[in-house]
């Protein structure tokens, strides 16, 4: 997994599904949940939707 | 960083001050959980920016709430020759009746600071004839990392492998806070991580029985003031749900993998809490099982005596009854330097999150 420059192995046993170019949430070593990009498309449009939606971009989601 | 830059953007949290602001009709008392969250809110100023909330600092630092007997325990087991002791790297500096684990190393022990309880594992691989024994504290979060490392060493007869374990769970000390006499906390911030593991629907039954919002959170500003927002409005709504404003990390039923690790190799206890004291199933021990990886059977430790500092306050602190800003020896006879207690130790800790973000005198 890298880390913004770093690399280190982690262990993978409770994310039996992560495959590799997904996000996943990096504990003592241990992924211990997968960022889902869908929930994170819903929630970002969420927030751009309270007050100032113009004057955020929104951003580029691959899914 | 993806999911990340998103989520510290400066005009969306100014919106969700802004609604807050319009959505609460009266001041509101919040608590949040985690240290991981208290450490955001004092360093992005989260608490000012919403002055009609009230946010009280939760006991969700683990190093805090990891008793002084087992701070001691570390301490004699780790001061044996033919032990090496391995631990995070904020366990060592935490005060125990005897000195800390640093102050050990300087006089010869060999105390290693690792990243990960699997590096701990990798010790005892390469010393196979010396004791390798690893401090396993933490919540829900870091606990199927410790069980894992257990099950490692147990599947390779690493018979030289253990764990001093003082693992806590965060919804008894929910309970534990919302039973206390005089308590003010009106809803809840979830702890993330915590819930990324075990879900949440043992929050679902705390917030239906005491009757208050739990709004499971993330941690960067804007996850937060989102989740402040939406313990507000239920609040202003007179509704007590759960409501996941995490969804991108945490899902219902947590992460089930996860979970029958922790199963498999933990059961629930009644724990001790630093400053909170013993609170019903609010912790694991090591199973019957995997015994022979359990270090407080392996190395009989008598018990010591303990000794808090008269000066420190930090159990007021760690059930919210207190702000670090309030103890009279904060920032004077105690500082991350030379600290009095385990919250002015622990980058998690509200102490040391006050110190390091200049909230010096100021209440």
């Amino acid at each position: 997994v890298r880390f913004g420059g770093i690399t280190r192995d982690v262990c993978l046993e409770c994310q039996p599904d992560a495959v590799v170019g997904d996000f996943v949430l990096v504990h003592v070593g241990f992924a211990i949940a997968r960022i889902d990009r869908q929930e994170a498309a819903r929630a970002w449009a969420v927030l751009t939707d309270i007050g100032q939606t113009d004057e955020i971009a929104t951003p580029e989601v691959e899914s | 960083v993806k999911y990340l830059d998103e989520y510290r953007d400066g005009a969306v949290a100014e919106s969700l001050t802004r609604e807050i602001a319009a959505a609460a009709t009266r001041p509101w008392v919040l608590m949040e959980v985690c240290g991981g969250q208290t450490h955001s809110i004092v360093r992005y100023g989260l608490d000012r920016l919403v002055p009609s909330v009230e946010l009280v600092h939760g006991p969700g630092c683990p190093v805090c709430v990891t008793p002084l007997e087992m701070i001691d325990r570390a301490h004699a087991i780790a001061s044996r020759s033919d032990v090496i002791f391995a631990s995070f790297g904020d366990m060592l500096r935490v005060p125990g009746s005897r000195g800390d684990l640093l102050r050990l190393r300087s006089q010869g022990a060999d105390v290693r600071v690792v990243y990960s309880p699997l590096d701990a594992v990798t010790l005892a691989r390469r010393h196979r004839d010396r004791e390798v024994v690893f401090f396993g504290i933490g919540f829900e979060t870091t606990a199927p990392a410790n069980a894992m490392a257990i099950l490692q060493a147990h599947k390779e007869r690493l018979d030289n492998f253990s764990m001093l374990l003082s693992h806590v769970l965060v919804p008894p000390a929910i309970a534990s806070i919302l039973q206390a006499p005089g308590n003010r906390v009106q809803g809840f911030l979830g702890p993330g991580h915590v819930c990324a593991i075990m879900g949440f629907r043992e929050y679902e039954a705390l917030a239906a029985r005491y009757r208050v919002p739990i709004v499971v959170s993330g941690f960067e500003p804007v996850d937060l003031l989102q989740g402040i927002l939406y313990a507000v409005r239920q609040l202003e709504a007179g509704r007590a749900e759960v409501e996941n404003q995490y969804a991108r990390t945490v899902a219902r039923e947590g992460n089930a993998p996860a979970r029958a690790l922790l199963r498999e190799v933990f059961d629930v206890v009644d724990r001790k809490w630093r400053g909170v004291g013993a609170i019903p199933k609010s912790g694991f021990r090591i199973r019957h099982e995997y015994r022979a990886h359990d270090a407080e059977r392996k190395f009989a430790v008598d018990d010591i005596e303990t000794r808090e500092s008269p000066l420190c306050i930090s159990g007021l602190i760690l059930r919210g009854l207190k702000r670090p800003s309030d103890c009279p020896a904060f920032g004077r006879q105690c500082s991350p330097e030379t600290p009095l207690g385990a919250t002015m130790v622990s980058s998690e800790g509200a102490c040391a999150a006050y110190f390091q973000y200049g909230r010096r005198g100021v209440a």
